[in-house]
C-alpha cells in the first residue's frame, strides 16, 4: 500500500481491488475519536485515508503499522461475513422459527466410535 | 500361538488417527464468527453461541484462509469444529444444535416485561449529592404517587406476558411511604391471584426510616431488601449527607435487623461508586466482607447528574473507574484464593454469558437492550419511562425516553407503541456500527439511555463511548484473568454457579 506523509499528515493509499469500500469506513470509524481523518475516492485504483493535523508528537511508525493491521482485519472480518452470510441467516431463521414450540428437540445423526450401531439395535 | 495363513487377524479397536477419517483435499468450511486481539501475544474467536478461542495472534488470518492443517494442527482443529467456528460440510450437520443454543442465548425475550418499578415517593431524608431526584419535602400530595396511579400501574403490570413478576418499590427513600407501599402489595396480592402472577416484592432504602412494624410486614409478605452501601463510614457518610451525619450508622443497624428479622438471603446492599470511592477500592472491598456480604456489585459512576456530555471528561472518569474496578476485583479474587466465597457481580453477569449457555436479564447487557422488555418505571407522578436512567433524565428535563401516562396510555400504546419500536432498533448490538463487528458483541449489549444521555444519540458513537470503554475493557480483562491462572477460572466458575 503506497503511503505518503507530509508535515502533520499521513496519506495511506489501499487499492481498490483488496479493500471494499465497507472494509475502509469500518477500520477508519476506529480512528474518528483521535484524528481528523478523511477518506477520498482519490483515483480509479485506489482510496485516499488522510490523516491531518496529527499533533507533532505522534508516533508515525506505530501509526502506520495500526492501520495497516487493521485493515486487515476489517478485510478478513469481511470474508468471513460473504462466506457465512447464508449460514447466519440460516441459523437465525431456524432459531426463531420455533417461537411457539416450548421446546425444541435437536435431531443429530447418531454415531458411535467403536463401529456399534445403535439403530440396529433389535428391541426385541 | 504361531498365526497361520488361515488365521483371522484379529482387528485393533484403539482409535484411528484424524488422517484415518480425512478425506483428501477436504477444505473445512468457515461458521460466523468475530476476532480481535486481546493483547500484543493473544486474540480471541467469538461466536453468535457464545464459544470463545483464545490463541496466538495471527489464528484468526490462519483460520480464514483455510490454512489450519487437521493433522499437524490437530488440536487447534478439533477446537475449531467442537466450538462451531469452521464446519466441514457446507451446512454444518449440528445446525439444529446450533439454533437451539443461539435460541437459548435469547431466551431472556420469551417473557417480556419482567421488572416493574414503582416510584412509590420522590420524599427522602437524605440529599445525596449525586442524586437529581430526591425532594426533601414533608408534602406528600405533590410527590407520593397517588392511590389511582398504584392501581393503574398495578393494572397495565397483570397484562405483562410474563408470569414472573417483579415489583420493586423505589424512591426518594420509599419507605417514606410504607403506607402507599402496603397498599400497593395488597392490590397486587389480589390480582395476582386473579392473573396467575408469582411476583416478587422489593423494597429499595437506604434503611434509615425502618421500624419493626415495617419489617414485620416485609417478613409476612417475603419483601426483599436491597439496600445502599457505599463502603467504610469516612466513604458512605460523605456520599450520602443526612442531618446528623449517621447514615452509615443507620444503614448497619438497618441491615442486622433486616438479617435477625427476615434472614441473610433477604437483604442485599447496592453500592454507588462515586468519585470519591473511585480512591478506596481496597477498603470498599473489605468492607462488605467485614460486613457478612459474599457478593458486591462495582457499579460504574453514572453519568446522570455528571457533565455528562463532556466527552474528554467522561473517558477520564471511566479510566479512573477502570482502575478502581481491577484493584477492587483482584482483591476479591485474593478472598477466594484464601478460601472465602466472596463474589463481584458485575463480572458474573459477563462470566455467565461467556461461561454457560444461559442469557442474563441484565437491561444494560442483553441485546437487545432491557429496556422495555425487561423493565418498566412507573413514576409517582403517573409518567412512565423506559428505565429507572430515563426516569433520572426526565428529572433534568429531558423527556425523550417518556412513553406514556398511566392515566392515558393503553398497554399497547406503551410497550408497542412509535417510540419503544424506534428505542427497540438502537437496543441491537449486532446492528450497531462498531459492535457488529466486535467479538465481544454476545458478552455486551446497549444502553440506548446512557447513549443519549453522554453523546445526544440513541444509537452512539463506540469510539467514544463510555459504555463500550468499560464493558469492552473490563470484558478483556476478564479473559485475561482466566487464561493466565486456572485458579482464577476455577474462581469464576464458582461465581457463576453459585
Ligand atoms: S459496546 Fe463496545 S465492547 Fe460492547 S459490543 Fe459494542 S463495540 Fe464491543
Amino acid at each position: 500500500m503506497e503511503i505518503k506523509t507530509y508535515p502533520n499528515g499521513i496519506d495511506f493509499y489501499p487499492q481498490k481491488s483488496l479493500y471494499s469500500q465497507e472494509v475502509i469506513f469500518k477500520c477508519i470509524y476506529w480512528y474518528s475519536a483521535d484524528y481528523e481523518v478523511d477518506i477520498i475516492d482519490h483515483a480509479a485504483t485506489s482510496y485516499c485515508i488522510r490523516f491531518q493535523n496529527l499533533p507533532s508528537n505522534i508516533d508515525l511508525p506505530m501509526l502506520i503499522t495500526k492501520v495497516k493491521r487493521e485493515l486487515h482485519d476489517f478485510k478478513l472480518r469481511e470474508i468471513v461475513q460473504q462466506e457465512t452470510r447464508t449460514i447466519r441467516d440460516l441459523l437465525v431463521a431456524k432459531a426463531f422459527a420455533y417461537e411457539d414450540q416450548d421446546e425444541i428437540t435437536p435431531e443429530t445423526e447418531i454415531s458411535d466410535p467403536v463401529g456399534f450401531d445403535p439403530l440396529s439395535v433389535s428391541h426385541d | 500361538m504361531i498365526k497361520t495363513a488361515e488365521t483371522p487377524i484379529k482387528r485393533s479397536r484403539k482409535f484411528l488417527g484424524p488422517e484415518y477419517f480425512r478425506k483428501e483435499d477436504q477444505a473445512y468450511h468457515l461458521l460466523p464468527f468475530r476476532f480481535m486481539r486481546l493483547n500484543e501475544e493473544k486474540e480471541i474467536l467469538v461466536n453468535d453461541l457464545g464459544e470463545y478461542l483464545i490463541s496466538p495472534n495471527g489464528t484468526a488470518a490462519q483460520v480464514i484462509r483455510k490454512e489450519v492443517d487437521p493433522i499437524s494442527q490437530e488440536t487447534l482443529y478439533a477446537d475449531l469444529l467442537s466450538g462451531f467456528f469452521i464446519s466441514e460440510t457446507p451446512i454444518p450437520p449440528l445446525l439444529e444444535v446450533m439454533a437451539t443454543r443461539y435460541r437459548t442465548k435469547k431466551s431472556f425475550l420469551d417473557r417480556f416485561t419482567s421488572l416493574h418499578i414503582f416510584v412509590i415517593t420522590l420524599r427522602c431524608e437524605h440529599t445525596c449529592h449525586y442524586c437529581q431526584v430526591s425532594r426533601v419535602s414533608e408534602d406528600k400530595n405533590a410527590f407520593d404517587m397517588s392511590r389511582q396511579h398504584i392501581d393503574k400501574g398495578i393494572a397495565l403490570m397483570m397484562q405483562s406476558p410474563n408470569p414472573h413478576l417483579t415489583m420493586e418499590f423505589q424512591g426518594g427513600e420509599a419507605l417514606l411511604a410504607f403506607d402507599n407501599i402496603v397498599y400497593a402489595v395488597e392490590q397486587t396480592k389480589q390480582q395476582a391471584l386473579l392473573h396467575e402472577k408469582k411476583i416478587t416484592y422489593v423494597i429499595c432504602t437506604n434503611l434509615a426510616p425502618i421500624t419493626e412494624t415495617m419489617l414485620a410486614y416485609c417478613k409476612d409478605n417475603d419483601i426483599l431488601i436491597s439496600t445502599s452501601l457505599d463502603g467504610p463510614e469516612y466513604v458512605h457518610n460523605p456520599n450520602r449527607h443526612k442531618k446528623g451525619k449517621d447514615s452509615y450508622q443507620l444503614a448497619l443497624k438497618g441491615i442486622q435487623q433486616c438479617r435477625e428479622t427476615l434472614g441473610n438471603d433477604q437483604v442485599s446492599a447496592l453500592l454507588t461508586t462515586s468519585t470519591l470511592s473511585l480512591d478506596y477500592p481496597l477498603e470498599i472491598v473489605d468492607e462488605y466482607h467485614h460486613q457478612g456480604f459474599n457478593s458486591i456489585f462495582l457499579r460504574s459512576i453514572s453519568p446522570f447528574g455528571f457533565a455528562v456530555r463532556n466527552e474528554k471528561k467522561n473517558k477520564y472518569d471511566t479510566g479512573r473507574f477502570l482502575e478502581f474496578y481491577k484493584t477492587a476485583l483482584d482483591r476479591i479474587i485474593h478472598y477466594n484464593l484464601d478460601g472465602h466465597f466472596y463474589r463481584e457481580d458485575y463480572a458474573t453477569i459477563i462470566l455467565k454469558k461467556i461461561l454457560t449457555p444461559f442469557p442474563v436479564g441484565y437491561v444494560d447487557l442483553q441485546s437487545p437492550a432491557g429496556i422495555i422488555n425487561n423493565v418498566i418505571v412507573f413514576n409517582y407522578d403517573g409518567k412512565v419511562y423506559a428505565s429507572d436512567e430515563a426516569r433520572m433524565l426526565a428529572e433534568m428535563k429531558d423527556e425523550t425516553f417518556l412513553l406514556g401516562h398511566l392515566d392515558e396510555h393503553r398497554y399497547d400504546e406503551i410497550f408497542y407503541g412509535e417510540k419503544a419500536l424506534a428505542f427497540t432498533a438502537a437496543s441491537i448490538n449486532e446492528s450497531l456500527p462498531g459492535c457488529s463487528e466486535c467479538a465481544f458483541q454476545p458478552y455486551c449489549g446497549a444502553d440506548p439511555v446512557f447513549n443519549h444521555a453522554t453523546q445526544g444519540d440513541i444509537y452512539g458513537y463506540r469510539p467514544t463511548s463510555a459504555f463500550c470503554q468499560k464493558n469492552m475493557e473490563i470484558i478483556r480483562h476478564l479473559f485475561l484473568l482466566m487464561d493466565s491462572d486456572k485458579r482464577i477460572e476455577k474462581i469464576f466458575h464458582s461465581w457463576v454457579n453459585s
